[in-house]
């Protein structure tokens, strides 16, 4: 099974959902109105020609894959600092969590050697105050507060 | 006059020029720096631009596109790698004249080539869109309609290698649009009863995900984001390239002419016109053994044609409201989200603001220039910009946007799914930018289509009766069967 093929296959389920949503909808109670399904049925239309089209392809030549194994695991990683990084801050706000998450991406980035943990730590501190200075003091914005807080 | 007066005293206030220099300097540094990009300047500092006034907050980000057009040729020159995709072809002769020790003249002529670029298609930009306008005024629902879905098929079937996903990009993009409340009925479609989706999805969420969220996680696991490369040699002061310029009179003024052109062009623009003006200067020149060995000649045409495009995307973007690529789809974002509705109507109704635009343009490409030559001996520094510092400021700040955009954590989960979908597409080898025209463009077709079907008594046959629109439409499907005609042609050519 191709890539491309199972792109297919998932834009043709997409597709057919949509429809199934679209004609759930009710009718437009304005006159001559061709009502608020149309355009959920033109996406779905879309998708299911499409996706069919992917199927149907002669699949070409396997390419290069678009990760290995090993950059998969990289991007695990930094999905998974994001994730807990939002997590964290729906619950304790954007101060603590931001300086966290800010410094773990630090290191991360860094090529070896290059970045010493505590020049992280003085960028994750000094970044976060900066930035919510600036969005309090200066642009007078309202940032997460966390729940548990 | 007195409207370009009014306008120009709308921009004169210390606030407004200060916000400017501030938006020209990020886009032409985030425009440099090879992986970074005037989109991404653009994503995270609209969220920023809420709190300002809506003519300030305009003329900030039309001068962090222009900033980021400008930036392009300096990683070009220096080591070889483009900062963004539109200057390409400038590697080849900028790279080899920096090779030959002669940097900083490569340097001086990429700068005066995006200022001559810049400058007369701005005002070519400025003289053409209210001619336009006069005529997009009659334009019913019926040719806007058409223009828009024209406007995504074109990109969708220019997609490089695979039209299919292309589609399926652009279908993605309108199906986001459809969430929450319809345009004209005001259904509740696909809200799944959240009330957080009631009013479809925070665009600032979208952006952040698609664009910011995706590429840095993308490029993380690729490994791609420590510096491209270092330039060691010394740059002097900046000389004007009077000599190289007098002798490029009809390479200037062609390769304007290809910029404005492909820009004005839905699906194009600089990524493309850079390219072809290189090839076309090659190609007529008297002395093409030179080109790719350190050429003046090979680094006035792309810089000129690249930022010809800016003066050939606004004039569709602010006279029609279609955008011609995705940097132009999210500025035109932007101006939706400040509740400026571009197209004729804007022209009509406020001339003032639209000079505006205009003026601001300009002004930035003003700033581009004075920062690029004061500047030079600085590129280098540019190129050495701290990844590791930046990729993370640009994550937290991104997503804050979000927050403070919609005022909630919903907003900030749909960052991440956003980000999610960006990188899946990614993987599949799906295109970005359909999926930006569509999602951009979606909630006007729509509205267009249903304004059109209703006001024709629910009788589609106006879309075709109508000539304009119905050469339009013409267009849109001949763009997406001709690729299918040219692989039949080329096949019977091989049986023959």
């Amino acid at each position: 099974m191709t890539k491309d093929r199972i792109l297919g296959i998932l834009s043709l389920v997409l597709g057919a959902a949509v429809a199934y949503g679209a004609s759930q909808l009710p009718p437009s109670m304005m006159a001559n109105d061709v009502g608020p399904a149309v355009f959920p049925y033109i996406s779905a239309g879309i998708l299911i020609l499409c996706g069919a089209g992917l199927i149907i392809k002669k699949p070409g030549a396997q390419s290069e894959p678009f990760f290995t194994q090993e950059q998969l695991i990289r991007l695990a990683k930094i999905a998974a600092v994001m994730v807990v990084y939002i997590i964290l801050e729906s619950l304790f706000g954007f101060l603590v969590p931001s300086i966290i998450a800010l410094f773990v991406l630090c290191m991360m980035f860094s090529q070896p050697g290059q970045t010493k943990w505590w020049q992280a730590l003085i960028f994750a501190v000094v970044a976060t105050v900066v930035v919510y200075l600036l969005f309090t003091e200066v642009f007078s914005m309202v940032l997460p507060r966390g729940s548990l807080l | 006059m007195q409207v370009l007066l009014e306008s120009l005293s709308i921009l004169a206030t210390p606030y407004c020029i200060a916000m400017m220099i501030v938006g020209g300097l990020i886009g032409l540094i985030l425009g440099a720096i090879p992986g970074l990009s005037g989109g991404l300047a653009i994503t995270i500092l609209l969220p920023v631009t809420f709190v300002m006034d809506s003519n300030v907050a305009i003329a900030m980000l039309i001068s962090i596109w222009v900033g980021s057009c400008s930036g392009g040729f300096i990683g070009s020159i220096l080591l070889g790698i483009p900062g963004t995709p539109s200057s390409l072809s400038t590697v080849y002769d900028g790279y080899e004249m920096t090779k030959k020790g002669e940097v900083t003249r490569a340097l001086s002529i990429g700068t005066v080539a995006n200022f001559f670029g810049t400058v007369p298609s701005i005002i070519i930009a400025m003289v053409a869109c209210p001619v336009i306008s006069i005529f997009a005024v009659k334009m019913g629902p019926w040719e806007y309609f058409a223009l828009g879905l024209m406007a995504i098929t074109l990109v969708a079937s220019l997609s490089k290698g695979n039209m299919l996903k292309g589609f399926i990009s652009a279908g993605i993009g309108l199906l986001i649009t459809q969430v929450g409340l319809s345009p004209v009925s005001s259904t509740s479609r696909f809200t799944f009863d959240n009330y957080n989706l009631y009013g479809g999805f925070n665009m600032i969420s979208v952006l952040t995900g698609m664009f910011a969220g995706a590429m840095i996680l993308t490029d993380f696991a690729k490994g791609k984001t420590g510096a491209a490369g270092s330039f060691n040699g010394s740059i002097g002061k900046f000389k004007f390239p009077g000599k190289e310029f007098a002798g490029n009179i009809v390479n200037v003024i062609r390769s304007f002419a290809i910029g404005l052109g492909i820009g004005f062009l839905p699906g194009m623009g600089a990524a493309l016109s850079n390219v072809v003006a290189y090839s076309l200067a090659k190609n007529s020149s008297k002395h093409p053994e030179l080109f790719g060995t350190g050429c003046p000649d090979g680094i006035i045409a792309p810089e000129v044609a690249n930022n010809a495009s800016i003066g050939g995307a606004i004039i569709p973007m602010i006279a029609l409201g279609i955008p011609g690529d995705g940097t132009t789809a999210l500025l035109l974002g932007g101006l939706t989200i400040h509740g400026i509705e571009a197209g004729p109507l804007l022209q009509k109704n406020y001339p003032v603001f639209t000079d505006m635009i205009f003026m601001a343009a300009l002004f930035a490409a003003i700033i581009a220039l004075v920062v690029e030559i004061v500047g030079i001996r600085a590129f280098p520094l540019l190129l050495k910009a701290p990844y590791q510092y930046l990729y993370p400021a640009i994550l937290v700040i991104s997503f804050l946007g979000a927050y403070t955009n919609a005022g909630n954590m919903f907003a900030v989960y749909m960052g991440l799914a956003f980000t999610a979908l960006g990188i899946f597409m990614n993987y599949m080898g799906i295109p970005g930018t359909p999926f930006i025209l569509g999602y951009v463009l979606g909630p006007t077709i729509e509205s267009n289509f249903r304004k059109a079907v209703a006001m024709g008594k629910g009788s589609f046959a106006p879309f075709f009766t109508r000539p304009v629109s119905l050469v339009l439409l013409l267009i849109a499907v001949f763009s997406i069967v001709s690729p299918y005609i040219k692989d039949a042609m080329a096949k019977r050519k091989g049986n023959a």
